[in-house]
């Protein structure tokens, strides 16, 4: 047991195998729907099973692959084959078909006619089955989530992309018939653990996700984008006094000291009594740069980026964080009519994220494999 | 336990009958493992190891003091070896007429001509060394090595070249600690080789359908495209090693819930079913619902044990049974190449050759015609189809036996006269010598024996005062092993007298057709005999 052991070792939760009475908790009538209901579960359950090549016996899914494959034969035309080989394949694919037919059929009534034989199902057993069904519809739904993620541009994108690979690739390399066999298996097997691992350790890959990447046209943007996308508006016009005698140079440090005051609500009585002044209306922004850095397992956090994500600095307030240089970079190159209000970048804590950059929280686990902080500075910019 | 997969059938009740007698003799020479104070403490695996590595051991410290106590070399170790060997084959298959070699001495013929004295006086002399106080596993030992060992010498040459090879001297000596630690490790290990023996047997008794299918669409594709036979390894390396490692790592999401029941059959398995399956191919990536809440770690450990104990004595049972499948098998491959192909029976490998030939020469012909990518995988098809437990027994009604006896008839009508053995056979001449002594006091002579020897003045025998051997009857005087007498020939008396004497470099005097000497007079007979065939290849060790 645990003290033996030293340290104390928590135990993790278990789904309780026992759940209490169901039958006394039921209504009669749903207890008679799911009944009835039972044998379409099984069968369903069936099915599902076969899609995900979870069953006991893990050779039959391939079987049924098989034969559908060899039912493809109907479908197709071969013009350059000899008459023999287009009446063996026609023939091989018409019994395959018949056979996968006919063994669904079988399959359902055997299931009917062993539910006959059998004593009738306790409602436990129809709720692990509906729960069996569900959590295997769950299954199905989890692995297409990832490519049905896909936004429809993106999909505009793969389509056009796609169509003239596809041309190609049917005019000079594979024939329809080839085609549309790979067609079959592929969707046949994709759900077995095996494809879904196979796709896992693919993801694995730089180059592959680099591929996708492209065929999606989810680069990265190389800028670009108008300067909106860096600040946020403070104060879109805030009124600040300006001496008039001498003209008051709106870039100087005094100037900037009452923006600041200005915008804390600090009245300053002794300016507005003493010197006559007219007030300039003036916008306070703060610029915001997002500093991206990701984990390596060997190197760290550094800041090596995939190829295809946000860089090192990008723009915090574009929503497709458009590349940006660095903060101190940023600031020689901004225009003359900003005036900083800050003495300098501030950050803020690390953010840690997970490998689509979804925040995590403030602390680094096991889960977080990106991090982003921001660096903020206040400036403002007169209208005359 | 341990031993028992050198031994073979026959032995087991020998070295029974010692164990049982040893043992009501000497309690005190058991192991030390089963003595009751630490055997409380020893866990089942351990107790099994110990036991297995104790007569290791055992055997280990008695080749070491038999080597410091004699220092006998190999040679004559085996020597001494091969005379308890009782005549070990009792198997007909070996003792056939057409396996007898010239070298071998027949037993009419006996130990009189190369008499070995030494090695007559040894064998009381070892036997005595080995003395009554022997360890049960001595004699254990004893019997396994002459198992093991051969009966005859025939090839010595070869046998001291190989022991003097650099290449062998460098590698390990032979020891039996490495052995039993091999042996040992190897145990633990093969269980997935005899899991691959069984599934395999499952397969090809339609005991796992499904899995029978699949193999026939595999071959099938193999027999379409051969490339798919380099593929498949790689596939299996990816898909049966790789995966399920990266599944057994990062468990794909899918859960097996345990149903009272499994509802529904499928047609195909139930259509080709042709046994109860034993074996659930549970995937890896299905984990079990766990209802086992409350486990121990300690229980688990436990239990991890036992398994591990017990896969080690089923592993061990598999290693004996396969061993023994190899010996068989090696069996019928000998039988097939000494007897079948190395004309033993000339009429039938006369036959077998004549239709190898044709078939040789019809494929050769026809093949470009054939489709044999359909045909491969049609033959694959049908021939699992045909071994089907259900349908062999229809098989067999449609195949009736009396026409398979007619087949039988016909083939040895064809055997019997069709193929006609009238080469010549092989002709030689043997040669005897009728020996003659001087009485002592008449100038008589007196007909003394028939002997291969001429019996000169410097004749061995002669120098020994001891007669040659030989008969004294003419009609006594056999041919030489393999070998038989012209019917239509007689003895014919040499009357070369000086050719035959010239050439034996005798310088004696001549008289008609004898050759005289002071004591002795001989003459030569000559007889034709006659050889069909020489006999057929045996191995070196039958």
């Amino acid at each position: 047991m645990p003290q033996r052991a030293g340290k104390f070792h928590a135990k993790l939760v278990q789904r309780q195998g026992q759940r209490t009475a169901l039958t006394f908790a039921t209504a009669p009538q749903i207890s008679w729907t799911l009944h009835r209901l039972y044998p379409l579960l099984l069968i369903c359950d069936g099915i599902l099973s076969n899609i995900l090549w979870c069953c006991d016996d893990v050779c039959l899914p391939f079987i049924h692959s098989v034969l559908l494959v060899l039912s493809t034969n109907i479908l197709t035309v071969q013009d350059g084959a000899s008459f023999a080989r287009r009446a063996v394949e026609s023939w091989v694919g018409t019994m395959s078909c018949v056979l996968l037919l006919l063994s669904f059929v079988y399959y359902i009534s055997s299931v009917l006619h062993e539910l006959n034989a059998d004593e009738p199902p306790t409602l436990e057993d129809i709720i692990v089955m509906v729960e069996t069904v569900v959590y295997k519809l769950e299954v199905i739904r989890d692995d297409l989530r990832e490519p049905l993620k896909m936004s429809s541009q993106e999909l505009v994108t793969v389509l056009v992309f796609i169509t003239p690979v596809h041309w190609l690739l049917m005019k000079y390399l594979f024939s329809s018939n080839d085609y549309l066999v790979f067609l079959v298996l592929f969707c046949s097997v994709y759900h077995s653990s095996w494809c879904q691992c196979t796709l896992r350790l693919l993801w694995r890959s730089l180059y592959v996700r680099q591929l996708l990447s492209l065929v999606c046209g989810r680069t990265r943007d190389a800028g670009g984008i108008g300067q909106a996308a860096f600040y946020v508006v403070n104060n879109s016009g805030i009124q600040v006094p300006r001496y008039t005698s001498p003209l008051e140079d709106l870039s100087s440090s005094s100037f900037s000291n009452r923006v600041r005051k200005a915008l804390d609500g600090v009245y300053d009585p002794d300016l507005v009594s003493k010197h006559s002044s007219t007030p300039v209306s003036a916008k306070v922004v703060e610029f915001r740069i997002d500093e991206n850095q990701r984990k390596w397992p060997l190197d760290g956090w550094t800041q090596n980026m995939l190829p295809y994500e946000r860089s090192k600095f990008t723009a915090s307030q574009d929503p497709a964080s458009a590349e940006c240089s660095s903060p101190w970079k940023f600031q020689e190159s901004l225009g003359r009519e900003w005036c900083w209000l800050d003495d300098a970048w501030k950050p803020e804590p690390w953010l840690y994220c997970d490998t689509h950059w979804i925040a995590r929280g403030e602390n680094d686990s096991l889960d977080c494999y990106t991090r982003r902080r921001m660096w903020k500075r206040r400036a403002f910019q007169c209208s005359h | 336990m341990t031993e028992m997969p050198v031994t073979r059938g026959r032995r087991d009740s020998i070295i029974g009958g010692f164990m049982a007698r040893k043992y009501a003799n000497k309690n005190h020479a058991v192991p030390e493992e089963d003595d009751d104070s630490t055997f409380k403490r020893v866990s089942n695996r351990d107790l099994i190891h110990g036991v297995a590595s104790s007569f290791f051991e055992a055997a280990y410290q008695r080749l070491k003091s038999s080597k410091a106590s004699d220092g006998i070399t190999i040679d004559e170790d085996y020597d001494q070896f091969a005379q308890f060997v009782p005549s070990e084959s009792s198997d007909g298959f070996w003792k056939d007429e057409n396996f007898r070699q010239e070298y071998e001495l027949g037993s009419e013929l006996g130990s009189s001509q190369t008499s070995e004295p030494e090695k007559m006086a040894e064998k009381p002399k070892s036997e005595r060394t080995r003395g009554t106080q022997e360890h049960f596993i001595d004699i254990l030992l004893d019997k396994m090595i002459s198992t093991i060992l051969p009966e005859n010498f025939p090839e010595r040459e070869h046998f001291s070249q190989r022991l003097n090879d650099p290449d062998r001297k460098r590698r390990q000596k032979l020891s039996a600690t490495i052995l039993a630690s091999n042996l040992k490790i190897l145990t633990t290990k093969l269980g997935s080789i005899f899991e691959l023996q069984d599934s395999v047997i499952r397969l090809v008794a339609w005991r796992n359908p499904s899995g029978t299918i699949t193999m026939l669409i595999m071959v099938t594709m193999i027999c379409f495209n051969p490339i798919y036979l380099a593929v498949i390894p790689l596939l299996y390396v990816l898909y049966g090693l790789m995966v399920p490692g990266y599944m057994h790592r990062h468990p794909p999401r899918r859960t097996n819930f345990l149903s009272r029941k499994q509802y529904g059959r499928s047609l195909i398995v139930s259509l080709t079913s042709g046994g109860k399956r034993t074996h659930n191919y549970l995937n890896e990536d299905i984990r079990e619902y766990d209802y086992n809440l409350e486990a121990d770690p300690q229980d688990v450990k436990k239990a991890h044990n036992i398994k591990q104990s017990m896969e080690f004595v089923v592993n061990l049972r598999d290693l004996q049974n396969s061993m023994s499948a190899m010996v068989s098998l090696s069996n019928s491959i000998e039988r097939f190449v000494y007897g079948t192909a190395g004309f033993k029976d000339e009429h039938r490998s006369t036959v077998l050759f004549l239709a190898g030939l044709g078939a040789l020469l019809l494929s050769g012909i026809i093949s470009p015609f054939i489709n044999w990518s359909a045909l491969l995988a049609a033959l694959a098809w049908l021939s699992m189809v045909a071994i089907h437990p259900k349908v062999r027994p229809k098989l067999a009604q449609v195949v009736k036996k009396e026409q398979l006896d007619r087949g039988k008839e016909a083939l040895k009508r064809t055997e019997r006269y069709d193929v006609i053995l009238d080469e010549q056979p092989e002709v030689r001449v043997i040669e005897i010598f009728e020996i003659f002594k001087k009485e002592a006091l008449s100038n008589n002579w007196s007909f003394v024996k028939y002997s291969s020897s001429v019996f000169d003045p410097r004749d061995s025998f002669r120098k020994a005062q001891v007669l040659p051997p030989g008969v004294d009857e003419l009609e006594c005087v056999c041919p030489p092993l393999t070998w038989s007498f012209d019917a239509n020939s007689v003895w014919e008396i040499d009357y070369n007298v000086g050719g035959w004497s010239t050439e034996r470099c005798l310088n004696l005097q001549i008289d008609d057709q004898f050759l005289v000497d002071d004591a002795f007079k001989r003459r030569r007979l000559t007889r034709k005999v006659l050889r069909y065939a020489s006999p057929a290849r045996k191995p070196s060790y039958k």
